[in-house]
């Protein structure tokens, strides 16, 4: 039994790393933008999907694979800080909410003419191998998944919170005019911002995809999880949203191998239902009155 | 030449366009499909997309039928019931096609079942369920053999075959994924046999570790898979990374190229399918099928496929025999006399459930490769 709670625990923290990283590039944008990115399970797929294509260009030499997507991402992300956000932010946040929706929606159609509908099985730097400890099985990719995701989170706390351009970030989320006067060059921000949360997306997605296959809607499920951590972690932190998403990964496969497989997703919606009940705020995050 | 001479034959072209479009449209026959194009079950409809335009295409490159080019016109059902109804809806009151193909999704046509009523279209479907024929619909025809059928297979495989005596099931939670659960119970009764252990999951799960963990504390010596394809080749591979090797018999899609592409070989070890017919041995015709399909859409047909491109061959033969009036084609499909396909030899049995196919296999793949075998067939009389 033992070893199966340290499998059942291996996987959930692989899947909650994910959607962790997912909720990290969605707090990401809000804590520098004040924007709800509602296009972020889209970002992850089009992450997995060139992913796709770099490593088949490459002929599975990884490194120069990842650096692809990693420019394609960032591509996208100066195609969104200028299409999106910019003509967008003197707006209502409703409007830009809706903006990210829209251009949700317009990635997605773009990737179905590019890539088609039909899923896809994406090769891991890992390869296929797994870990066997007794009874414990885990391949290669799930700690691979794990200690990246480690890294990424370990690396954007310290970016947000012990450097200067998380400073200038929250600075410019709140007052993006006092932020100019004070010497923070914003747009530079804005396009840093905006990179920043699609490279986040694209690794979501360079993690997600030899795991669990990928097609053209495999990220809105990823998205929703995400919210759903955020929502549990709290909205505007960064912790939270870590935390958020590793006990959304735990309730999804505790809940479904405890209690039913038939309530897995109803589990963790309900749980988010009861901390917007119980606890608004999330885990960690602030009061409304208080950041008000 | 003046502008009022430039804008007279501008003019002219532009009537004579207009007057010959009816008469393009009297030299085709219209008919209609509703294939899920995108979304998420774009990996089973892809197999008779492309073999009902290849149909299409090999009828008009025979002459057409009665001299008459052929023109399916589609429309995308994607993923969702109230999608699947307005594409019917948009066929019907559009198109005014003669006869219309719905896909393999049960739960889409059960959603679609009233307007095929008002419509008085006739219409061939795959979808497997049983509730289908229950409708009592004669306008509608099934082209692949329903979930009994396939229960019956999987049932004789559990016993005969890797004689379980304790076996599981996992299976989608939806009409289809529950129904044929409801048959294999049935099924499995009759032979003194019961689940073990009954494991569920939603269309967009990523991760079946809890629910395949749970089977093996059952005990489960054996395990039915009732899945689509992309849940089925993610099935496959996380029992192989959990090191679960009891025999798994899966639904039909695991057959498809669409979800072989996204397993490795070593991940079938010990799979079984249930399936129509293996194409690749089943008669001439199926060969010579499996051969130009491959070699135009790039990978192996299945049953589906298959199923699809020998209804549209059924449906030219019945325009040749009664015309293009849908009342007519639903009285020879009605009383379809035995017509050999390359998936089945279809017919009418007129014991009110209007199926025309009776006959479905179990195969294992055979070990290191992709390859599968028969082991086990099922004929329902």
């Amino acid at each position: 039994m033992t070893a199966q709670i340290i499998q059942l625990a291996l996987n959930a923290l692989a899947a909650g790393c994910i959607y962790a990283v997912v909720a990290l590039s969605v707090e990401i944008a809000y804590e520098s933008t004040g924007v709800v990115n509602f296009a972020a399970g889209q970002l992850v797929t089009a992450g997995a999907l060139i992913g796709l294509s770099a490593v088949a260009f490459t002929k599975a030499n990884f490194l120069p694979a990842y650096l692809l997507v990693l420019v394609g991402m960032s591509l996208i992300g100066i195609v969104f800080l200028i299409f999106v956000y910019l003509p967008l932010r003197r707006q209502s946040v409703l409007t830009i909410v809706i903006g990210t929706v829209g251009i949700g929606i317009f990635i997605q159609n773009v990737m179905l003419l590019t890539w088609g509908p039909l899923p896809k099985s994406v090769r891991s730097p890992m390869g296929g191998g797994a870990l066997k400890f007794g009874d414990v099985s885990v391949s290669l990719h799930v700690l691979y998944v794990i200690a990246v995701a480690a890294v990424l989170i370990v690396a954007m706390y310290m970016l947000l919170y012990r450097s200067s351009v998380g400073r200038q970030f929250r600075a410019m989320a709140q007052d993006p005019e006092a932020a100019t006067l004070m010497g923070i060059r914003v747009k530079a921000l804005y396009a840093f911002n905006w990179i920043l949360v699609c490279v986040l997306s694209g690794i979501a997605g360079l993690l997600f995809a030899p795991m669990w296959l990928v097609d053209v809607t495999s990220g809105d499920n990823l998205g929703l999880k995400a919210f759903a951590a955020i929502m549990i972690g709290g909205f505007g932190s960064v912790p939270g949203a870590i935390l958020g998403g590793v006990i959304v990964g735990a309730i999804e496969i505790f809940g479904a191998f405890y209690i039913s497989s038939n309530f897995k997703d109803a589990l963790v919606f309900a749980s988010m239902f009861l901390f917007l009940l119980v606890r608004p705020q999330g885990i960690f995050g602030e009061r409304i009155a208080d950041r008000a | 030449m003046n502008r009022r001479t430039t804008l007279a034959i501008a003019l002219a072209a532009s009537f004579a366009a207009i007057a010959a479009a009816p008469a393009r449209a009297q030299e085709e026959i219209i008919l209609g499909a509703t294939v899920p194009i995108t979304g998420n079950f774009a990996a089973t409809g892809i197999n008779y997309y492309n073999s009902l335009r290849m149909a299409q295409d090999d009828i008009n490159a025979a002459g057409g039928i009665g001299g008459k080019k052929v023109k399916i016109i589609f429309e995308d059902s994607q993923s969702t019931n109230s999608t699947a109804v307005n594409a019917l809806v948009k066929l019907v009151r559009q198109s005014k096609p003669s006869l219309i193909f719905l896909n393999s999704l049960s739960v889409q046509i059960l959603a679609q079942e009233q307007e095929i009523a008002k419509s008085s279209v006739p219409v061939l479907y795959s979808g497997a369920l049983v509730a289908l024929q229950e409708k009592g619909n004669p306008l509608m025809f099934r082209i692949r053999p329903a979930d009994n059928v396939q229960a019956g297979v999987i049932a004789k495989g559990l016993a005969d075959v890797v004689k379980s005596k304790k076996p599981a099931i996992i299976h989608m939670q939806d009409e289809y994924g529950a129904g044929t659960a409801k048959l294999l119970e049935a099924e499995l009764a009759k032979l003194g046999l019961s689940f073990a252990a009954k494991e569920t999951f939603s269309p967009r799960d990523n991760d079946f570790s809890a629910q395949l963990l749970n089977i093996k504390n059952s005990g489960a010596d054996a395990v039915v898979c009732v899945t689509y394809n992309r849940d089925g080749a993610l099935i496959v591979k996380q029992r192989r990374s959990l090191g679960i090797d009891i025999p798994f018999l899966c639904t039909t899609a695991m057959f498809s190229a669409t979800t072989l592409e996204l397993v490795e070989p070593e991940d079938l070890k010990n799979v079984y399918a249930a399936g129509d017919v293996v194409l690749e041995t089943n008669n001439d015709k199926s060969k010579d099928f499996v051969k130009r399909y491959n070699e135009r859409w790039g990978f192996k047909p299945d049953p589906y496929g298959a199923a699809y491109y020998d209804a549209m061959w059924m449906v030219a033969d019945a325009i040749k025999a009664n015309g293009t009036d849908p009342a007519k084609l639903q009285e020879y499909f009605a009383n379809l006399q035995p017509w050999q396909g390359t998936a089945q030899l279809y017919s009418n049995q007129k014991n009110g459930t209007n199926n025309l196919a009776h006959s479905a296999v179990l195969v294992k793949f055979k070990p290191g490769t992709k390859d599968f075998e028969q082991v086990i067939s099922n004929t329902v009389k």
